[in-house]
């Protein structure tokens, strides 16, 4: 067995290991944690190192391949696993043992559903990951949370059999039958929409917001929609012609999402610790729609700058509960300011692409809408920075045990310089994602 | 070396700043004198560097690289932000780093060496977005240095961050127009669209500190006036200078238009007015000098060298104005400051040989030969209300104590520089035409040599008309102030402009687009109950018919005929059932109904059988699952007696609207599907032609009764009808069997997460159903005092 087969083996099998582990640890919680993070670590070095086209072959002509874009959502889940990890560093035991276990074990399934090369198996094991996070839910939480699952289950339900058939639409699609485009656009947009959160089908995220502890709430937004935003690129990969039909759709709903997003994340209750972070999702969800509208290489690479920027700033908010004071608000906002793309901070080199790109030609208003979105979202850091400071990111259900928390202190810290450093020099970190958009076709240079 | 002389005036300002922070911990004399010497360093280095530029224009220093943003050749990122001297920018940094210079004097005089701090930070950033005005990531650069060191450190605040940050997104609004390959702007950069134009004149307003958007650059403190040479200065002259770069991009006499000028025209026209009744003696400077600001921007909306020849000239008379109008505050009537203020005054005013004078008269000339009267107008106005005398009330600050005549003389030495400049523009001109290209002709040689008795009138016209537009402002702002002259009048006319400020009408539209979002966010209750279901599935069908329409569904093909109706029968009555009585049986039924008539349907359809049988195994399996955790769904008499009572007390008007509303929606549902073309999708076979429609009644059903539902199972049963029916059409369109068992193992998967929600959810209401939600409002009612709390679903 060659090394690079072997790391694909690690690859797949760490996130089950892990969760094997957890279980079997799930009274000593203090080494759930270390597992998990050391595990989280591992799985985003191992993807780092993969080789690139690996396959392993299955049955029926099916195989999991690491493509170039497989490779990048692994990464970035990885990254997820580890905010979740670290942020339930201090939580209690019972939290500890239901958590991580399942995040893991979704994390392993959200994986695979990256390497399978059959897309329509790969969303159904998307969707199964997916729903795995409603069993995750402590035992004092269940019951109050059963409205929002219940919703959160009827959407991945509906989602999935209408991506399923417009991916099968899309295998019948031919230059003799192009209507069957429209098809396909009208299944897959609002597909999408759905498990991305857009405006307007964001509701189920303000439901999960209001109704779940916040760690499946950021679970779900940090792992469950970047590996959707994920199998939207690889569905763009697989059917090249979605990316020039589907351009106006995309920079449309997303200019849409921007927009109210960002202007419903400004207006969201100061009192409220979640509402805030949704719409500034999906105001960002709106940036990457229109960046991937353009067809452009550039904003393409955009884009994944801004979805590695969303997902550190994910993985911020998550750490935000463990440490106090000043150092709690300026790790919120630092997260919204990176979200919204603020120069300076990890997510303008991202927006820069995709605002130097949409604004050329027909898609000049776009980039208004573009910065406009961005705007509100600074508004909205800047007036949450009076928000009451048990108000960022403390969750009742899982509250954090009191005492200094040093290495809570430090991860935060750490994770703000690298947000700076990421924001002030990208050349650090875009080379190594420019191979993954090796596969889309965008016409645009 | 040349990267050293271009950073070498922000750099050493900067050093300066931490100098005079660490002042009070210093040594005295190092406390006191370390960080003016900076400031005097800074200045020398800026005038080493126009030396350098001005010298040789064709041989500019190379740019300064500030990050690694560009990668190497044929990296996706077109440029870096760099900074670079040019001619241009050599002149701004050298009038900021004079203001900066001045302030640091003036501390020195003063008690406390730590307030030097915040001015010479800010001159520094202001330095930084000065020398990035060539490269597009160089003014974001900048213009982020001197947003965060007027927010945080000179106490401009989140306001003067929110306006810092609009005026950023106009800046790069009006960039993103520019060629993605533009690492340089200036003359060679492509003439930007009207729009974009604007956009980017906006930001220079902005970040000048200029009406209307005047609050991302503090207000002059009244107690040390004086550090407002560096702190109102320096975002002013950076601003500016980013103004006067714009005019580059236009070719030479290429038209002027209201996105050039009107922007320019209004700060100046407002800042007038707003000078004219201050209530207060600073606000009147800084208007004074914010109305000024205009008057350069409308030399620059002349777009084109020329009028960024004659920007130059009114921004060096606005460092004089700026310098002598904050220098002078407070250092009493000593003599040598009081020549100072009257040279000040003589330059504000216009009177020959001022640089505000030859400025003057450039602009006035220009817009007349361009057909520009009602620009000429409305500049005339707005100077005379900004010449008008200050009120005689207001009193002034104390005066420092010690070295008056020290500073009083730096000032004089300002005021006399402007007088030397004016009187020998046609020698900076050479300077100017080294800087920008073109030469300015001197106002006063021209006006001298002018054979005035013989020139024809047209002739006299347009030379004796700038001096009167410019000598005649003075009287008439002196007219205004008589008649304004009693505090009655003076107050009267405040009330209408201060709205004018904008900050209330701005602060009142802010709040109440705040309060229009949290509206938009509450009212329609999308976090949760129905409501944000209903809102979901209806957006999904508008999204997906807007993209459907001209798909050629309504086209009718010759196969429709041959379709039996009765599969959508039995799909109408399946989800009657499912969704008109109460039981939780009847959801039970209507599941095992949809999942016989998927697999009646499938193999009607062709579907090999074995694949037909397991679909049908796995619904009956699904349906075993949830019917068990319908029956050991937990119960609580109380919560039962509680919930009668409600019943009781509503009686049963709610129900039948309850009925009454999915009744007509299945009668809409069935005369839509039954009504459906397929069209398209029908030229896919006979097999998709036969599911299509039950396929639809299915799936609009099991949403409907998703949304209505009030209880867990509800939610459930509709789901998973909607499911089963959209598993069917997949079905008929792929034979295969790997895909047909992964949809099973997940309707499994999905089975399990239900049932063991609705295992979990509230018991059974007295009529038979559970309470998932509390009504509309989903979360919102709490039970009675008597339960349980932990009982209630949701």
């Amino acid at each position: 067995m060659s090394l690079a087969l072997g790391l694909f083996f690690v690859i797949i099998g760490l996130p089950f290991v892990a969760f094997a582990a957890c279980v079997a640890l799930s009274d000593r919680p203090d080494d759930v944690i270390r597992l998990s993070t050391a595990g989280a670590l591992l799985l985003t070095l191992a993807a780092s190192a993969a080789v690139v086209d690996v396959e392993l072959v299955l049955i029926a002509g099916r195989s999991l391949v690491m493509s170039p874009i497989a490779q990048l959502g692994i990464q970035l889940l990885a990254l997820s696993m580890l905010g979740v990890a670290l942020s339930l560093a201090r939580a209690r035991q019972e939290l500890v043992g239901h958590w991580l276990p399942i995040a893991w074990l979704s994390t392993g399934g959200l994986g695979l559903s990256l390497l399978v090369s059959s897309l329509p198996l790969s969303l159904l094991v998307f969707s199964s990951a997916a729903l795995i996070w409603a069993l995750g839910l402590p035992p004092s939480a269940r019951r109050s949370a059963t409205a929002a699952v219940m919703r959160y289950v009827a959407l991945l339900a509906l989602a999935t059999p209408m991506l399923l058939l417009a991916f099968r639409f899309a295998e019948e699609r031919s230059s003799a039958a192009t209507d069957l485009e429209r098809v396909v656009l009208a299944l897959a947009v609002p597909g999408f929409g759905l498990i991305l959160g857009l405006i307007p089908l964001h509701a189920w995220t303000l439901t999960l917001s209001s109704g779940t502890p916040r760690t499946m709430l950021l679970g779900v937004l940090s792992l469950v929609q970047t590996t959707g935003f994920i199998l939207l690129l690889r569905t763009l990969e697989r059917y090249p012609w979605i990316t020039e039909v589907a351009g106006d759709p995309l920079i449309m709903g997303g200019a849409l999402s921007a927009v109210l997003g960002g202007w419903l994340a400004l207006s969201a209750k100061l009192d409220d610790p979640d509402d805030w972070l949704v719409y500034a999702l999906v105001a960002n969800s709106g940036f990457l729609l229109m960046g991937l509208g353009t067809q452009s290489y550039a904003a393409a690479l955009g884009v994944v700058l801004l979805l590695f920027a969303r997902v550190l700033a994910l993985v911020l908010l998550s750490l935000a509960p463990r440490v106090e004071g000043r150092m709690r608000r300026t790790a919120a906002i630092v997260a919204t300011l990176v979200i919204s793309g603020t120069p300076g901070l990890a997510g303008f080199p991202g927006l820069w692409l995709i605002l130097r790109r949409i604004g050329l030609g027909a898609n000049g208003t776009a980039s208004l809408a573009l910065l406009a979105g961005s705007g509100l979202l600074f508004a909205a850091g800047v007036r949450r920075w009076r928000a009451p400071e048990t108000e960022w990111a403390v969750d009742e259900v899982q509250p954090l045990e009191a005492g200094a928390d040093v290495g809570g202190h430090r991860s935060v810290v750490a994770l703000i310089v690298l947000l700076v450093v990421l924001g002030l020099a990208p050349q650090l970190a875009a080379p190594a994602f420019e191979g993954s958009l090796r596969g889309l076709f965008l016409p645009l240079p | 070396m040349a990267g050293l002389l271009t950073i070498a005036p922000a750099a050493l300002l900067a050093l300066g700043a931490v100098f005079a922070w660490r002042a009070p911990t210093a040594g005295e004399r190092l406390g006191r004198f370390a960080a003016p010497s900076m400031a005097v360093a800074a200045f020398a280095a800026a005038i080493a560097g126009a030396w350098r530029v001005l010298s040789d224009p064709s041989a500019l220093p190379a740019p300064l690289v500030l990050s690694p943003w560009a990668g190497p050749a044929g990296s996706t990122f077109a440029g870096a932000p760099t900074l670079q001297l040019d001619g241009l920018t050599v002149i701004s940094l050298f009038l900021l780093t004079a203001l900066a210079l001045l302030a640091s004097i003036r501390c020195a005089l003063e008690d406390d060496p730590s307030a030097l701090a915040v001015p010479l930070a800010v001159a520094a950033a202001s330095a930084v977005l000065v020398l990035g005005t060539r490269s597009p990531l160089g003014l974001v650069a900048g213009w982020v240095a001197l947003d965060l060191t007027i927010g945080f450190m000179a106490g401009g605040g989140r306001s003067s961050m929110l306006a810092g940050h609009f005026g950023l997104l106009l800046l790069l609004g009006g960039l993103s127009d520019l060629p993605y390959d533009t690492i340089r702007i200036g003359a060679d950069s492509p003439v930007p669209s009207e729009l974009r134009r604007f956009m980017l004149t906006a930001a220079c307003l902005v970040r000048a500190g200029a009406w209307p958007i005047w609050w991302a650059v503090p207000r002059s403190s009244g107690d040390a006036p004086w550090r407002s040479l560096a702190v109102r200065g320096g975002p002013m002259i950076a601003g500016l200078t980013l103004a006067l770069m714009l005019a580059e991009m236009s070719d030479l006499g290429s038209g002027i238009s209201s996105a050039t000028m009107g922007p320019g025209l209004a700060a100046l026209a407002a800042g007038a007015v707003l000078a004219f009744t201050a209530p207060d003696r600073s606000t009147c400077i800084d208007w004074r000098i914010a109305g000024l600001t205009g008057l350069v921007l409308v030399a620059a909306g002349l777009a084109d060298p020329v009028g960024e020849a004659i920007g130059i000239v009114l921004l060096g008379h606005l460092a004089i104005v700026t310098a002598i109008s904050y220098g002078t505050e407070g250092i009493g009537r000593h003599g040598l400051g009081r020549a100072a203020r009257m040279l000040g005054i003589a330059g504000l005013i216009g009177i020959p040989p001022t640089l505000s004078f030859a400025g003057r008269w450039l602009l006035f000339d220009q817009l007349l030969v361009r057909d520009a009267a009602f620009s000429a107008i409305i500049v005339f106005g707005a100077t005379a209300l900004i010449m008008a005398p200050m009120r005689p009330e207001w009193s002034r600050s104390p005066a420092i104590a010690r070295h008056a005549g020290i500073f009083g003389f730096a000032m004089l030495a300002v005021g006399v520089a402007g007088l030397f400049a004016g009187t020998f523009i046609g020698a900076l001109g050479l300077a100017l035409e080294a800087a920008v290209g073109v030469a300015l002709p001197s106002p006063l040689r021209y006006i001298a040599t002018t054979p005035w008795t013989s020139a024809p009138a047209s002739v006299l016209l347009d030379v004796a008309a700038p001096i009167a537009l410019i000598l005649g402002a003075a009287p008439l702002g002196w007219a205004l102030r008589w008649l304004a002259r009693t505090p009655d009048r003076h107050a009267m006319l405040r009330r209408p402009v201060e709205m004018l400020g904008l900050s209330r009408p701005l602060g009142s539209a802010r709040r109440g687009f705040v309060r229009a979002g949290e509206g938009l966010h509450t009212r329609p209750g999308f976090a949760g109950g129905r409501r944000a279901m209903a809102f979901t599935f209806t957006s999904a069908v508008v999204i997906a018919g807007a993209l459907l329409s001209g798909a050629g569904l309504d086209t009718a093909v010759g196969i429709e005929a041959v379709v039996p109706r009765w599969p959508s029968m039995i799909a109408v009555v399946i989800i009657a059932v499912l969704l008109l009585p109460r039981p939780p049986a009847a959801r039970l039924i209507a599941l095992v109904g949809t999942h016989l008539l998927v697999a009646g349907l499938s193999i009607a359809a062709g579907v090999p059988a074995i694949l037909a049988l397991l679909t049908a195994g796995v619904g009956m399996l699904v349906v075993g699952m949830i019917a068990i955790s319908v029956m050991q769904a937990p119960m609580d008499r109380r919560l039962l007696a509680a919930a009668r009572r409600l019943n009781t007390l509503r009686g049963r008007d709610g129900e039948v609207s309850d009925r009454l509303i999915p009744t007509f929606a299945i009668g809409i549902v069935t005369v839509a599907a039954l009504g459906l073309g397929g069209g398209t999708l029908e030229t896919l076979g006979s097999a998709v032609a036969l599911v299509l429609r039950p396929t639809a009644i299915l799936v609009a059903g099991g949403i409907l009764a998703a949304i209505f539902a009030a209880t867990a199972l509800e939610v459930a049963a509709g789901v998973l009808v909607a499911y089963a029916g959209a598993a069917l059409l997949y079905a008929a369109l792929d034979h295969g069997l790997l895909v047909t068992g992964a949809l099973a193992a997940f309707h499994i998967l999905l089975a399990i997460v239900i049932s063991f929600f609705v295992g979990l959810s509230a018991p059974r209401s007295p009529d038979g159903g559970d309470a998932l939600d509390a009504g509309d409002a989903g979360e919102g009612v709490d039970p009675p005092a008597d339960v349980t709390p932990e009982v209630v679903g949701s």
